[in-house]
Order: C-alpha cells, then sequence, then structure tokens
C-alpha cells in the first residue's frame, strides 16, 4: 500500500481553492506545548533555586565554622601548661588537689544543707497528731498502767495494709497471746466436732464454715480487736504519754451514746418465738403488740351498714320461712350491690316524697287530665288499628279493589280474627268498627265485647253473601263473555277497566296477583304499626326524660346516683327498642318485585332486560333486521291486543249475526253437502261464503256451531266438523286420514249394493260436504262411471280451496282417484277453484299422474309406488320430512352418544390448560337408529362412526351444546331431500323418452321392413 | 501545520496536511482533493468514533502524525 501525500505547496494550493487558509508555517504550537513549555520552564527554575540554596547553606556552614575558630583561640591544652606551670608537676598536682577538695567540701555542704532541710521539715511536722487514726492491735486491757511498751508497725502485705491500714503491735505482747491461745486450743481438742442439731446456725445466726472446728486455732488473732488511736483527742493523755483511750472505754456518756442507749431501751424483739399458735382471742396486751390497720374514718357509712345488719338479721330470719321471690333477672345484672340498692331505695323514696310535696291541687288537676289524655291515647294505640282518616280509607279501598276476585277469601279471613282488636286493615268495614270502639271504649268493655263479635260475625256473613253475589257474576259474566259485546270507553271509568279486564290487559283474579296484593296490603299494615310503635316509643322517651329531670332537681340525689340511673336507664331503654324492633321484624315481609321497563314502555323480561343492560354496557345494539323483528312482533302484540275480542279481524261474527237477521232465523246453515239437502232460497247465497268461514278459525267454530244445533239437519256430527276444520292447520293430520280410510273401508264394504245409496247412507260420518261428495263420486269410479262426470258434479257441489285440495291429495293415495283429469277440468271451468289450491293439486298430479301413468299400461299400476332418484318412495320421504320437522336439539338421545371430555385449546385463558373443555362426540352410523335410514345413509363414513369435537367455547356444557348445535345444523342438512322434479322436467323427460321410443320403433320397423323387403323376394 | 494519515484499509492511504484548527469537514474536504472521492461521501472513524464536521481537530485532540480510519457512505 503506498501512502500518497502532496507538498507543501500544492497542499497550500488546494487549500486556496477550497478557500481555505494556508497551511501554517512551522511546528504547531498547541495548548498542550505550552503547558509542556511551561513545565519546562517551571523545573529548570526549581533547579536553579535548588543549587542557590546549596550554596548558601554551604556560605552559611564555613561561617559557623570561622565563628568556632575564633571561640577556640587562646590557649590549648598543651598550650597553657607551658605557659602558667612552667613545667612543674608538684605545681600542678597540689594545685589540682585543692582544686578536688574544695570541691568535695563545697558538695558536702550543699548536701549536709539539703538533708538539714529535709530533717527540719519532717521534725517540725511529726508529733503525737500524726498517731491519731493508727490501729493498735492490742486490747486495751493488755496494757498495764504506767508500763511502757514499743509498738511497731505490723508486718503484713501490701494488699492487707491497703486494706486495713497501718497497724502497730508489740512484738511480745503477740508472742504472748500467741502462746496463750495454744494452750486453750489444746484445752478444747477433745470437744465433739459434730453436734447433733444443727441449729446454732439459726440460733446465732452465723452461717458455719467448713470444718469450722479449726478456723480457731489457725485465725490467732481472731476476736482481738484492738483500738484506734486519737479517736476522741481530749483525752490523749489521759494514760502513759503516747496512748489515747478508745470511746468504749471512757466514762463520761456522749450524745452519740445517750442516744444509743434510748434506741435499745425502745427496741423491739423481732423474733418471736415461732411455735407459737394463732390464736382466736389475745388479751389487750397481745392485741396491741400485733399489726393493727388504721381505721378510716366513715361515720355515716358505718351507720348505714349496722343499720343493713340488723335488717339483714330480720330478714334473715324471715327468709328461713318464706322462699325468695323471684327477682327480675335484668335488675339483678344491673344492681348487684346491696349497698348500692339501699342506697338508691333511699335516694328514690326521698324523690318522690319530694315530688308528692311539691305537687299543689292545680298540678294535682293537671296530672289527672294529662293521665286520662295518655289513657285514652294508649287504648287508641292499643286497640292496633290504623289511624283512619279520608285518605287511609280511600288507599285501603284502592288496595282491596286491586284484587277484586280475591276479595271473596279476605272478609272471612277477617272475621276468623275474634279478639277485639282487629289489626287487619284490609277490610274497611272492619277498620270502621275499630274505629267506633274507640269512640265508645270508655263506657262497657265487655258489654262491648259481645257487641263487637257479633257484629263481626254479621258482618262476615253479609261478606260471605257479597262474595257469593260476586262469584255469581262472575260465572254470569262467563256465561255471557262467548258472545257478549264490548263495554264502551265512553261510558266511564268502570266500563273501562270491565273493557280492560275482558281483554286481558288488566289481568286480574289471577293468584299470583291475590297473593301479591295480600302481600302488599300486609306490608302497609305493617308500615302502620311500625309507626305507630315509633310514635309511642318517642312519646315514652319523652316522659322517661321529663321524669329524669324531676329527678335531678332532687337535691339528695347525688350526681354519682344519677349518672348511674341514667345508664341503667339508657341500657333499659336500648333493649326495649331491640325488643321492639324484633317483635315488628317478625312478620316483616318485603315485597320485592324487579321489573324492566324498555324506552317504549313495554315490559321486559329477565332475558331482554338482560340484553337491554347488556347493550348498554357494550354500548352496542343488535343489527337492523333483529330489531325489526323485535318491533314487528311487538306490533303484532299490540295488534292482537287491540283486536276485539267478540270477533274476527274480518268482522264474520256481525256478518253471520246481520245474515241471521235478514233471513230471520235464529240459525246459521254453515255448508251444505248434497244439493238436494239444501233449501232453495239458501243454497245459493250461502255455500260459497261458509266454506271458508269454517277454515277462518277455530274458536269461531263452536260458537257459530250454537246457534246451528238447534236445526235438524245434515250436521248430525257437530265436533267432527269442527274437527276437519281444524285440520287445516295440519296438527290432526292423521286423524283426518283416519277419516278418510274409515270411508274407503266403508266403501268397500258394499260393493255390491247401490253405490248412491250406500253414501247417502254414510253421510253421517262425513266431514265436510265436500268429503261426502268427493266419496260418492270415488265410489262411482270404482263402478265404472267417468271422471268427467263425477269431477261436474264435484265442481257443482263445491268450490275448491285449499282445504278440499289437500283432501283431494289424500284421496288420490286412498282410492287412486285420477286428479290431473280432474283437475284439468276443474280448470277449465272458472270460479271453482281458486289459484293457490290450484296450483297445488297440479304439481301434485303431475308428481303422481305421470307416475300413475307408467304403470298404467300394465294393470298393476295401482299398486306400484313412485320413487325418486335415490329410490325412496313418497312415504318415506314424507317420514323423513316428519322427521326432521319434528327434530330439534333437545330431542338427540344424549344417552346414545359417545362423549369425551379433552383438555386441548381454546378459548379460555390459562384456565384452559387445567379444564377439559372440548367435548369429542361420536355415534356409530350404523347403530344411530333414532335416525331415518335416508340421514343415515347420507352420514355414512368410511369407518362407519361419525365423529364431532368443539373448542369453541370456554367451557365444557357449552361445548357440548356447541356440539349439540352442530350436530343437529348436520341433521337437519342431511334430512333435506332433493326436490322432485317440477311437472314440465318431467313433461320434457317423458316427451324425450317417448320420442326416443318413437325413433326406436321408426328405427326398428324401417330394419325389418328392410328386412322383410329382402325377404319377400326369397319368399317369393 | 500538522500531518494525519487517513487510511481506508483497501488501498488508500493518503497522508494529508493541514491545521489544527481545521474543522472535519475541512479534512475531508483535503482527502477528497487528493484521493477523488466526493468529501461528503467520506467518514472518519477512529474505532466507534465518528467524527462530525463541524468539529476542529484540535478539539478531537488530532495530532501530528496520528492515523485516522476512512470509511465512505
Amino acid at each position: 500500500m503506498s501512502e500518497s501525500s502532496v507538498s507543501f505547496e500544492e497542499a497550500n494550493r488546494i487549500r486556496l481553492s477550497l478557500g481555505m487558509k494556508p497551511l501554517k508555517v512551522g511546528p504547531e504550537t498547541s495548548s498542550t506545548q505550552i503547558a509542556e513549555d511551561n513545565m519546562k520552564r517551571h523545573r529548570e527554575d526549581e533547579a536553579k533555586r535548588a543549587h542557590e540554596d546549596k550554596v548558601k547553606s554551604r556560605i552559611a556552614k564555613s561561617k559557623n565554622k570561622l565563628e568556632l575558630n575564633k571561640t577556640m583561640s587562646g590557649k590549648g591544652l598543651g598550650e597553657a601548661s607551658d605557659d602558667d606551670d612552667d613545667g612543674d608537676l608538684y605545681k600542678w598536682t597540689m594545685k589540682s588537689r585543692r582544686k578536688e577538695k574544695e570541691r568535695q567540701t563545697a558538695a558536702a555542704a550543699k548536701r549536709e544543707k539539703e538533708l538539714q532541710e529535709l530533717d527540719d521539715s519532717y521534725q517540725a511536722e511529726y508529733d503525737e497528731d500524726h498517731l491519731a487514726g493508727l490501729r493498735v492491735g492490742h486490747d486495751m486491757g493488755d496494757f498495764a498502767e504506767g508500763e511502757e511498751r514499743i509498738l511497731t508497725l505490723k508486718d503484713s502485705t501490701i494488699l492487707e495494709n491497703e486494706e486495713e491500714g497501718d497497724e502497730l503491735i508489740n512484738i511480745q505482747m503477740t508472742e504472748q497471746q500467741r502462746l496463750e491461745k495454744n494452750l486453750e486450743n489444746k484445752k478444747k481438742k477433745n470437744r465433739p466436732v459434730y453436734s447433733a442439731y444443727d441449729d446454732d446456725e439459726f440460733t446465732s445466726g452465723k452461717k458455719k464454715n467448713l470444718l469450722s472446728q479449726y478456723d480457731e486455732v489457725l485465725g490467732t488473732e481472731q476476736g482481738n480487736d484492738g483500738f484506734v488511736i486519737g479517736k476522741a483527742r481530749k483525752v490523749n493523755r489521759g494514760g502513759a504519754g503516747s496512748l489515747a483511750g478508745s470511746s468504749s472505754g471512757n466514762g463520761g456518756l456522749t450524745a452519740k451514746e445517750i442516744m444509743n442507749q434510748k434506741l435499745k431501751e425502745s427496741a423491739i424483739d423481732l423474733t418471736y418465738n415461732k411455735t407459737q399458735q394463732a390464736q382466736d382471742y389475745y388479751t389487750k396486751d397481745e392485741a396491741e403488740i400485733t399489726f393493727k390497720k388504721s381505721k378510716k374514718k366513715k361515720k355515716s357509712r358505718s351507720r348505714k351498714a349496722d343499720n343493713w345488719d340488723e335488717e339483714g338479721d330480720q330478714e334473715g330470719d324471715a327468709m328461713e320461712v318464706e322462699r325468695p321471690e323471684p327477682v327480675d333477672i335484668s335488675e339483678l345484672n344491673f344492681v348487684d350491690d346491696e349497698d348500692l340498692q339501699a342506697s338508691l331505695a333511699k335516694a328514690r323514696r326521698l324523690a318522690t316524697k319530694k315530688t308528692i310535696k311539691k305537687l299543689t291541687p292545680e298540678q294535682i288537676a293537671k296530672n289527672l287530665a294529662e293521665s286520662k289524655i295518655m289513657e285514652v291515647e294508649e287504648d287508641f294505640s292499643e286497640r292496633g288499628g290504623l289511624v283512619i282518616s279520608d285518605v287511609s280509607e280511600f288507599v285501603s279501598n284502592l288496595a282491596s279493589s286491586s284484587a277484586v276476585h280475591a276479595a271473596p277469601a279476605r272478609p272471612t279471613q277477617a272475621a276468623r280474627e275474634d279478639s277485639p282488636e282487629p289489626a287487619s286493615a284490609s277490610s274497611p268495614i272492619v277498620a270502621e268498627k275499630a274505629q267506633e270502639d274507640t269512640v265508645m271504649e270508655d263506657t262497657k268493655e265487655e258489654a262491648e265485647e259481645d257487641n263487637i263479635r257479633s257484629r263481626t260475625r254479621a258482618e262476615s256473613e253479609e261478606a260471605e253473601d257479597i262474595a257469593m253475589k260476586e262469584s255469581k257474576e262472575s260465572e254470569q259474566a262467563e256465561h255471557e263473555a262467548v258472545l257478549a259485546e264490548e263495554p264502551l270507553v265512553s261510558r266511564g271509568l268502570g266500563s273501562t277497566l270491565a273493557l280492560l279486564k275482558q281483554k286481558g290487559a288488566l289481568e286480574m283474579g289471577n293468584a299470583e296477583q291475590a297473593e301479591r296484593s295480600k302481600i302488599q296490603s300486609e306490608r302497609a299494615k305493617w308500615l302502620a304499626d311500625a309507626r305507630l310503635r315509633e310514635a309511642r316509643l318517642a312519646k315514652e322517651m319523652a316522659q322517661a326524660k321529663a321524669r329524669d329531670k324531676d329527678k335531678v332537681r332532687d337535691k339528695n340525689y347525688s350526681i354519682r346516683d344519677r349518672d348511674r340511673d341514667r345508664e341503667h336507664e339508657n341500657q333499659r331503654r336500648e333493649q326495649q327498642l331491640l325488643d321492639e324492633r324484633e317483635s315488628r321484624m317478625k312478620n316483616y315481609q318485603p315485597d320485592v318485585k324487579l321489573e324492566y321497563i324498555d324506552d317504549s314502555g313495554n315490559r321486559l323480561n329477565t332475558k331482554e332486560a338482560f340484553r337491554q343492560l347488556s347493550h348498554a354496557f357494550h354500548g352496542k345494539t343488535s343489527g337492523k333486521m333483529k330489531t325489526e323483528k323485535r318491533m314487528k312482533k311487538l306490533e303484532d302484540e299490540k295488534r292482537l291486543m287491540s283486536m276485539s275480542s267478540t270477533d274476527t279481524p274480518l268482522g264474520m261474527a256481525s256478518a253471520f249475526q246481520e245474515r241471521q237477521k235478514a233471513a230471520g232465523s235464529a240459525h246459521i246453515v254453515l255448508a251444505v253437502g248434497n244439493r238436494n239437502a239444501v233449501p232453495a232460497s239458501l243454497a245459493s247465497s250461502t255455500i260459497g261464503g261458509t266454506t271458508s268461514t269454517l277454515a277462518s278459525g277455530s274458536g269461531l267454530g263452536t260458537a257459530s256451531a250454537a246457534p246451528a244445533r238447534s236445526q235438524p239437519s245434515s250436521f248430525s256430527a257437530p265436533s267432527q266438523n269442527a274437527q276437519a276444520t281444524m285440520s287445516i292447520s295440519g296438527v290432526h293430520a292423521p286423524n283426518r286420514e283416519k277419516v278418510a280410510f274409515g270411508l274407503k273401508r266403508k266403501a268397500e264394504a258394499a260393493p255390491g249394493s247401490n253405490p248412491e245409496e250406500t253414501a247417502s247412507k254414510k253421510t253421517h260420518y262425513m266431514a265436510s260436504p265436500f268429503l261426502r261428495a268427493l266419496t260418492r263420486q270415488s265410489t262411482t269410479v270404482r263402478t265404472g262411471a267417468s271422471t268427467a262426470t263425477w269431477s261436474s258434479t264435484l265442481s257443482n257441489t263445491t268450490r275448491i280451496g285449499p282445504v278440499q285440495s289437500r283432501q283431494l291429495q289424500v284421496m288420490y293415495r286412498t282410492q287412486n282417484v285420477r286428479i290431473a283429469s280432474l283437475v284439468s277440468h276443474l280448470t277449465s271451468c272458472p270460479g271453482t277453484i281458486d289459484s293457490t289450491s290450484q296450483l297445488q293439486l297440479r304439481g301434485f298430479a303431475s308428481r303422481k299422474e305421470i307416475a300413475t301413468a307408467e304403470a298404467s299400461d300394465s294393470d298393476s299400476g295401482l299398486d306400484e309406488e313412485f320413487r325418486d332418484d335415490n329410490g325412496m318412495t313418497l312415504k318415506d320421504r314424507e317420514k323423513v320430512e316428519n322427521w326432521a320437522k319434528g327434530f330439534t336439539k333437545e330431542s338427540i338421545p344424549k344417552g346414545l352418544l359417545t362423549l369425551n371430555f379433552v383438555r386441548a385449546s381454546g378459548p379460555g385463558g390459562q384456565n384452559v390448560n387445567k379444564v377439559n373443555t372440548k367435548v369429542d362426540m361420536r355415534f356409530v352410523v350404523d347403530d344411530a337408529l333414532w335416525l331415518p335410514e335416508y340421514v343415515r345413509d347420507r352420514l355414512k363414513s368410511e369407518n362407519g362412526e361419525y365423529v364431532l369435537t368443539s373448542d369453541r367455547k370456554r367451557t365444557q356444557m357449552a361445548n357440548l351444546d356447541d356440539c349439540m348445535e352442530k350436530l343437529h345444523e348436520i341433521l337437519l342438512k342431511m334430512a333435506e331431500l332433493p326436490k322432485l322434479p317440477d311437472a314440465e322436467t318431467l313433461e320434457r323427460l317423458e316427451r324425450i323418452k317417448k320420442a326416443g321410443n318413437n325413433r326406436r320403433k321408426v328405427n326398428k320397423q324401417f330394419q325389418s321392413q328392410k328386412k322383410s323387403s329382402r325377404r319377400v323376394s326369397r319368399d317369393d | 501545520m500538522i500531518e494525519v494519515i487517513c487510511n481506508d484499509r483497501l488501498g488508500k492511504k493518503v497522508r494529508v496536511k493541514c491545521n489544527g484548527d481545521d474543522t472535519v469537514g475541512d479534512l475531508k474536504k483535503l482527502i477528497a482533493a487528493q484521493t477523488g472521492t466526493n468529501w461528503e461521501k467520506i467518514i472518519l472513524k477512529k474505532w466507534y468514533t465518528i467524527y462530525k464536521d463541524h468539529i476542529t481537530l484540535d478539539d478531537y485532540e488530532i495530532h501530528d502524525g496520528m492515523s485516522i480510519e476512512l470509511y465512505y457512505n
């Protein structure tokens, strides 16, 4: 790698071209370089200074030396000798000796002087005063009078000396003492070591040491206390000069000693005889010795206590005879102190006395009046009833009228309460009675009570009567209800209510409703009771407070007593309050009913309410379709409500009535099967409408049947008629078929007889005239009459609607009527068949007729059945269809399915890892006999087992549900049948087939002709 | 005047004469003049420190004879 570089000039040229200043000539002088320079300079400076210092110090040294030399000037050792003595050794020695002597004397003098000073100082200080405080190791008595003894410091260790201080002893004397002691010990030697009584420890108070018998032998100085010199300085010189007497040795009594003596005299011996027995009685002296508690001075108390004792004695006597009365427990709780009770009793007595004393006549009068009022009030409240005002009366009426039909039960209930306090407020009559009672109360109660009883009984009877009447009325109403007129709203509130009642908008008489109203009235009663109780309580409280105030005014009633009383009172009151509340709550029945109402004021059921809540919570509502659907449903309901209950929407009932009016007859003919049976006047007008009215509603059937009953006509079995009409809904399909089959059998029963006759004979079995006609005609078919003739009769008889078309279909199945020709005939004469049934019949006919047409060539075609692409007969198809119709999620037999619950992925957070939420459902298809064969065939898989799983939901149950739903869906899909080909395609098919056949035929003919033509030549 | 050596280790190694108070941008221009690359494509680096254009060589403590890594973008 080559390193490219440019020259200085080149670089400067480039810089110039770039517009930069030229390069600096010379080395770069950066700040670091400056710093380095500075450093260098600094170092140089330092070096210079150091050098200077060195030089300076050297100069100073030399100067010093110079000065030293200067002091050393003069004679040297050698020089001096040379100068002074001139070499004379003798002189020098003499001189040096003299000098020596001088020096010695000076030192001695100095020493002497020092010692002298020391001596002086000691001598001056140490006298007998200094002996004070020194201990002497001998007894005072050991020193004989006038005897001189030399005392020396006792030999002792430093530690001992520290402890005891200096002690003076006389060596001779100590020796002598030791000798004596030893002698004594020898004497004692024979003393026994062990004493059986181990109590000298207790008696002497000294604890025995281990091997204490030797202690004395060793411790020679024990018991030798000695004395201290100079304790009392005054008597120091009494004895042999230097010794001073001890304090105890002195005859004179000091103040301290006097004190000591006194104390000793007054001292009490604390050691007393332990063996002395405690006694019940002591003499006066003995008693005094014992400790006495100082008595408290409680004059009044003690006196009271005495009194109490006396009373207690008296009562005690009494108590032996009579049993103690049962005491109130609450009182026991609060006052268990007899003393306190007594004082309280006294206070109370005083209080009452005071109050009685203070009463003036006016006050008495006032009190009386008050008490009377209170009595009245109490009576009133004890009556337990309500305070009855106009408003309450109205309200109670409202409550009771809200359940008119439930009412009959209530008066009897009220009557059952025989007690003079009718607590029930349900019946206003009873409440009124209560009021009357309160007014007349104070006069004669007993008579009144009887009165009330009789009256309540009478009332209850009355109530029952009313109830009976009401029930009768309601029965009548029921009888009328069928064709009753709707009450007009404009007539008034009553009629409006009646209308609402009739229409079911105002539901009443309902058991639930009655129950509710009952509960409500009870609740009202309970509330009233509660209010009354509260008022009473408040009054009592006020009274109690007033009493308290009176008590406070009493002077003898101390504050403490008052507090205690108040507390007691409060507790009592609280207890009372609690009791009250409890009793109140005994028959408390909360009336809770949750009702949800949406924006448009419709009442919601729980599901709907939840949906609304949920929508509000999530801020999301259901989609347009759903809301529209719901709105439609609501509208339908509303329309249903507003519909007249006595008439059909088309007003048929009124039409009938009008018809009756016009005809002037009490009856109306709905349909006539046989033309001959119909009166000529009616035949033309009625028939057209009636058949269709029959189809319009089942409810009407009974209504219209009622007037028809009276007429002796061909309607011999009206109930059967109804059945036939109801068959439109398809519910009674089997019934209908039964009828049809019945007809067939009847028709076959008499093949030989005149068909006309049999048909007319059996008419009472027929459901409708149309059927009758059909049957008759079918018999004619069998007997050989042409289709055209019976169909023409048919079309003459009645108009064909949807009902009839279905009947025709049935007819086809049972009697093999060839419908196609019939239909084509029918359609040719307009007005006899409506468009929908025409279509229906045509479709049916095309399906059947083609199937039968094929078979018609062979005579057995009647028995052979139609099969679709899957090889299913129509019956099979119908079976599948029916199954699918009735098949719901709930009808899946869960017991026949194999269910497994597996842990698997899916929603549910962490929980899903520990719970088997996934549902695995399987069943063997071939064994699932609850499925139609068609479905089974379609479901069949390779291993013959059908498996369904679900893990979409969070819980097992939800997944199971999901699975069931899936299965339901799948099965329904599987049960779907392929559409049958419609008439046109069939026709086309037929045409093609026919064309094919024709072609084949033609071809065949052509071939045969060809061949025959060849043969002809040979033949000929 | 200092001399810095710029090496891209791909075959270009230039010795550039410049002043200490020149900015890195100026240096780049000088390098560009010598090597023939666009100066805006030049990145000057020392280890992971990319020298910024507006800061002088003195401030980066680039001295005489120092090597600077030359990169391109």
